[in-house]
């Protein structure tokens, strides 16, 4: 089942550069990346589905909460995506 | 009061008591620099014979002082000669702050004459970086940047700023920088208590002391913590000098150079406490197989470390300093002797003689003492300094661990030397590595900087060679390094003092001179290329599984 891993992080494409790069070099699988300014302009949630283990997304997630310009990660699930209907590809 | 950008840059790092800046001056960084000229009588400055080396010795500095080590370089080509430096520090988490100028911001993206993306490069070898677009941010972003590089897992942050930058003006307003603790504790008391009641039930314990213990500056906790549970310390590379060698429970190195019985204590222990180690696979061989009957605690600063490599029972996150001090508190006193008496037996005890790595280890050691901060290269004469220099004190073994760069060594040793300038500097080198960063001799003679070289001369890039050797049918492809250089000619020429040696006599007597003339000296150690470092483990096998020759 596709998972989702979410990030609340500042609004600068290098956090997208920093976490994309780290989960290539771990041959993450991902499906779809977005990324899409709040309405607090100098934050930006970032989505990626992705079909991984959930061992392999927490550790992950353990990786990108250590960026400095990451608030928050989380994972969800597609319906609660759906739900929050905030998210366009950007 | 208004300051230039460049002003602004250089009253920050007053704020962080910076005195000591390793770099290297460029079209980008010229304000910078003739904002220097003006502070001199604060700043030394070390020009390096290249960024590489300047990079090396804010690490060499940063890892002997504990102290943030800072590096000036220009744009392009001056920011890329880091980026080895910048990795190396990054692998074995060492704090440093890089500050590398960019060409002006209305030239960015044109591919202007020396620009590159050095933060895009430095993305993933760096803690942190940022590129400073508005003078108004600088002071917070350098202010940031300090307490980044030191915090938690310390680690390397670069800072980019366009020329354009360093000149323009603002407001500057000091401020006292709060030396807050560095490393929280998160871990609770939960764990502390589980983790103590594992180590008094268990018969056979092994303590796996790491680097993080040396950041932690732990030492004195890490001693207490196995004086009194009598737990046997094996060290990793980055951790040697945690626990001192000469102690009866100190095992030495573990892993596929390490000890006999350090190895094998681990593989016949009930209980693995890790301790700011990270199950690097040159230490564990084969995960399962690294304590296969053994529960494991992980004590680490760092979340995304637990698990990694290794799975544990339980894990302590937190400052080991502080974790080390409660776990104390809670250990029975044991004497644990049939287990050391176990250990005892897999001792090897083999006194080689003649001139070979042990003993002309030992030799320095004893002329040198046990003060001396140790720098190598990376090879076999790494691995000997590690297995037989009896190492005590913390921050006294400097060495390229989780990168393994050869030339770090030279740059490394210029920078402890800056940074302890009363303490006595070795720099033991392999003849390949050595040849790699070796322009900075002329830093050592233009500073009068008194450390001495050990240069390992097997002739060859021995370690490559071993492998060669052993995996490769003798097939000695692009190894041999034999007799292109005349180094005593080549040190003469930057005016230092050379030595040559092919017996311990001799070696000794050099060191001596060496001393007494307090002048960097390079003495050269005539070896057999067909020295091989053992004990060794055969990459990809348990640890267990040892060619003691
Ligand atoms: C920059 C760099 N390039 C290549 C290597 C691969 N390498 C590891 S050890 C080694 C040989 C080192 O030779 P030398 O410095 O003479 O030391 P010895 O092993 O002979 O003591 C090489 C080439 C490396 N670690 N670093």
């Amino acid at each position: 089942m596709n998972r989702i891993l979410f990030a609340e992080v500042n609004n600068q494409p290098e956090v997208l550069m920093r976490i994309i790069g780290l989960l290539r070099r771990r041959a993450f699988h991902m499906k779809s990346i977005s990324m899409v300014e709040t309405e607090n302009k100098a934050l930006a949630h970032l989505m990626i589905t992705t079909k991984e283990e959930p061992e392999s997304i927490e550790r992950a997630m353990l990786l990108i909460e250590k960026i400095v310009d990451v608030y928050k990660v989380k994972t969800m699930d597609e319906n609660m995506k759906k739900e929050a209907n905030l998210y366009k590809v950007m | 009061m208004k300051l230039t950008g460049a002003e602004i840059v250089l009253e920050c790092l007053k704020e962080q008591d910076v005195d000591k800046i390793f770099g290297y001056p460029g079209g980008a960084v010229i304000p910078l620099y003739d904002a220097l000229y003006d502070k001199m009588d604060h700043f030394d400055h070390i020009l390096t014979a290249h960024e590489q080396g300047a990079s090396h010795g804010a690490d060499g500095y940063a890892r002997s002082t504990g102290k943030v080590g800072v590096c000036f370089a220009t744009s392009g080509p001056g920011a890329t000669n880091t980026v080895t430096g910048i990795a190396t520090a990054y692998m074995d988490s060492v704090p440093l702050v890089v500050i590398t100028g960019q060409v002006p911001a209305n030239l960015l993206g044109k591919d202007s004459f020396q620009e590159v993306d050095i933060t895009g490069i430095t993305l993933p070898i760096t803690k942190h970086n940022y590129f400073v677009k508005d003078v108004e941010k600088l002071a917070d972003v350098i202010r940031d940047a300090f307490k980044i590089a030191e915090s938690g897992r310390p680690g390397p942050v670069l800072i980019d700023i366009p020329k354009n930058v360093f000149l323009e003006k603002t407001t500057y307003v000091k401020k006292e920088v709060l030396k807050e603790n560095k490393r929280a504790c998160t871990s609770s008391n939960k764990e502390i208590i589980k983790a103590a009641d594992l180590i008094n039930q268990s018969s056979k314990p092994v303590i796996y002391a790491g680097g993080g213990i040396v950041l932690s500056e732990a030492a004195n906790e890490l001693y207490e913590f196995a004086t009194k549970g009598n737990i046997p310390v094996v060290n990793t590379l980055m951790g040697l000098g945690s626990f001192p060698r000469d102690h009866d429970l100190s095992l030495g190195l573990v892993g596929m150079h390490g000890m006999r019985d350090a190895n094998l204590a681990v593989c016949g222990s009930d209980l693995i406490i890790a301790i700011g180690a990270r199950f690097s696979d040159r230490v564990i061989g084969i995960a399962e197989e690294f304590g296969p009957k053994a529960k494991v605690i992980h004590i680490d600063i760092d979340a995304s470390e637990i698990g990694k490599n290794k799975d544990v029972d339980l894990w302590i996150l937190g400052d080991v300093k502080r974790v080390l001090a409660d776990l104390t508190d809670m250990l029975s006193t044991k004497d644990r002797k049939e287990w050391l008496e176990k250990i005892e037996d897999f001792k090897v005890n083999k006194e080689k003689t003649g001139f070979h790595a042990e003993n002309i280890l030992a030799c320095a050691h004893k002329v040198l003492g046990d003060e001396t901060i140790v720098t190598t290269e990376v090879g076999q004469h790494q691995m000997w300094t590690a297995q037989h220099f009896p190492f005590k004190n913390p921050r006294t073994f400097i060495s390229s661990g989780g990168l393994g760069t050869m030339g770090y060594g030279l740059g490394a040793a210029i920078g402890a030397q800056v940074g302890n300038p009363d303490k006595r500097v070795l720099h033991i080198a392999g003849d390949g590595s050595f040849r790699m960063n070796c322009n900075e001799l002329a830093t050592v003679a233009k500073y009068k900087l008194p450390m001495i070289t050990l240069l390992f001369n097997n002739q060859t890039l021995g370690m490559v060679r071993q492998w060669q050797k052993m995996f490769c049918h003798k097939r000695y492809a692009e190894t041999d390094i034999t007799q292109e250089v005349d180094y005593m000619k080549l040190v003469e020429a930057y005016g230092l003092r050379g030595e040559k040696v092919d017996n311990l006599l001799d070696l000794e007597d050099a060191l001596r001179r060496a001393i007494q003339s307090g002048k960097g000296t390079v003495i050269e150690c005539l070896l057999s290329k067909d020295d091989c470092v053992f004990p060794m483990v055969p990459p990809g096998a348990p640890i267990h599984n040892i060619i003691l020759e």
